[in-house]
């Protein structure tokens, strides 16, 4: 039997609402050896049962989080928003915790992450963070690319190397404040925190994507690799 | 929880491919009591897959293309999208095999009826009744007639649903029998050995404790 990989997704307001996600995120599982589904957002009650289901979890990319989840108010060039797809996600990422599945946040998955465990975030790059680096174009295709340098001694370190690598970045919110019992564990030239890690909590969080670069660049895949061999 | 694979319909965005869930469907199979799981469509499922679901429900979407029932594709039909539709055969042979329940709704009905050897009607030639009107879809819209069977169960000899297809099956599968028709004698609901088939969309009528039935009883089955 495979792991089962569970994926959460994004969703689309409206009369007919639609949840998406990004093809990228199953193939990287499904090239990692893992067995990837995808949880739709039908409401926190069912969180436990999905957990009961899955021996990992992917937080997926999106919209930011609503600020008030880190005590803030919206800034104003921040959003769009999506209040059922936090509450899902909020739930579904603590019964996580709570049984002890190795947890990959990607992305929003990582200011996810950030949120619900005491953190903040970084609510808008450009106007907020004192830096010429770019993080995200302004039009498509969205994606940069720049470096960023695994802190020695943490899990990506063991994962990538400690060596500076090339990452891609699609984000203009980024995490400000660490959880408590979370650890930085790679930063851009900036100083912006590209991934930030719990290790005996079995959580891994990552601003950039390797979903998209892990057909490519082989390197990506040990991220997947790792929470298919952590799943229960 | 039973759990019920839905599989995703598909998009693409910047040049990137997307799953795409209609939400209420899912709201539904977990109203009903299942846990509802997406599939994703372009990779092929394994043994994993199959032995971790319950129940699999086909949704709504683009048409069947036609080289799958023997025919050439008609200028009024399609979209189409080929892998979906090859996932979705593969996936009725192999629940059929391993005997897990398969619900259709819309064109899941009509994947189910052409994987297991049945043909469409590329487009619905009828004067009088209309299958695709503008704007009613989550609005019960014409009748439809039941015969006797698991559906009739359910909802008696008649009922008004909603209707947004331009196809309707022509020649049944193997195994499989009518359990449904609008006046006009277009196919409306099918039946086989663990399958039900609707051409209607029960999902958007949450509103409507009659529909919910449907999924119900397709949970009970499991």
């Amino acid at each position: 039997m495979k792991k089962i990989i569970g994926i959460t997704m994004s969703r689309r307001q409206g009369q007919n609402p639609k949840n998406f996600l990004d093809y990228a995120y199953v193939k990287a599982v499904v090239d990692a050896g893992g067995t990837p589904v995808m949880i739709p957002n039908i409401g926190e009650e069912y969180a436990s049962e999905y957990i009961k289901k899955i021996d990992g979890l992917i937080l997926s990319g999106g919209s930011d989080v609503t600020p008030f989840y880190y005590g803030e108010d919206p800034h104003k060039i921040s959003g769009p928003f999506c209040r059922p797809r936090d509450v899902m996600e909020r739930a579904i990422y603590l019964e996580a915790r709570k049984a002890g599945i190795p947890i990959l946040g990607i992305c929003r998955g990582m200011q996810v992450i950030a949120s619900f465990e005491g953190g903040s975030l970084i609510q808008d790059i450009p106007s907020q963070y004192e830096t010429d680096l770019l993080h995200v174009l302004s039009g498509p295709p969205y994606a940069v690319e720049h470096l960023a340098k695994p802190v020695p001694g943490t899990l990506i370190a063991e994962l990538l190397g400690e060596e500076e690598i090339i990452i891609n970045s699609i984000h203009h919110q980024a995490v400000k404040k660490i959880p408590e019992g979370f650890t930085a564990s790679m930063h851009a030239r900036d100083g912006m925190i590209e991934a930030m890690e719990n290790v005996s909590a079995k959580v891994l969080a990552l601003q950039y994507h390797p979903e998209r670069l892990q057909a490519e660049y082989k390197e990506f895949r040990k991220l997947f690799r790792w929470i298919v061999e952590e799943a229960r | 929880m039973k759990i019920i694979g839905i599989v995703s319909s598909g998009t693409e965005q910047n040049h990137r491919p997307l799953f795409i869930l209609p939400e209420l469907v899912a709201k539904e199979v977990a109203r009903a009591g299942a846990l509802p799981i997406i599939l994703p469509y372009l990779e092929a499922p394994d043994e994993t897959v199959y032995d971790y679901l319950d129940g699999i429900v086909l949704l709504g979407g683009n048409d069947v293309l036609p080289f799958y029932y023997g025919e050439d594709p008609e200028p009024e039909a399609g979209p189409y999208d080929m892998k979906r539709d090859q996932y979705e055969i593969d996936l009725v042979h192999e629940a059929q095999k391993r005997k897990i329940p398969l619900l259709g709704i819309g064109r899941g009905m009509q994947v189910i009826n052409v994987a297991l050897g049945g043909s469409l009607n590329q487009s619905i030639v009828s004067k009088i009744l209309h299958h695709r009107p503008e704007g009613t879809k989550k609005d019960p819209f014409h009748r439809i007639q039941i015969l006797p069977s698991r559906l009739s169960k359910i909802f008696g000899d008649e009922l008004i649903v909603n209707s947004y297809h331009s196809q309707s099956i022509k020649s049944l599968g193997r195994g499989l029998t009518v359990s449904a028709r609008s006046i006009d004698g277009v196919v409306e609901a099918i039946e086989g050995q663990d399958i039900l088939g609707v051409q209607f969309q029960p999902e958007f009528f949450q509103h409507n404790e009659n529909f919910i039935l449907l999924f119900r009883d397709f949970v009970e089955s499991l």
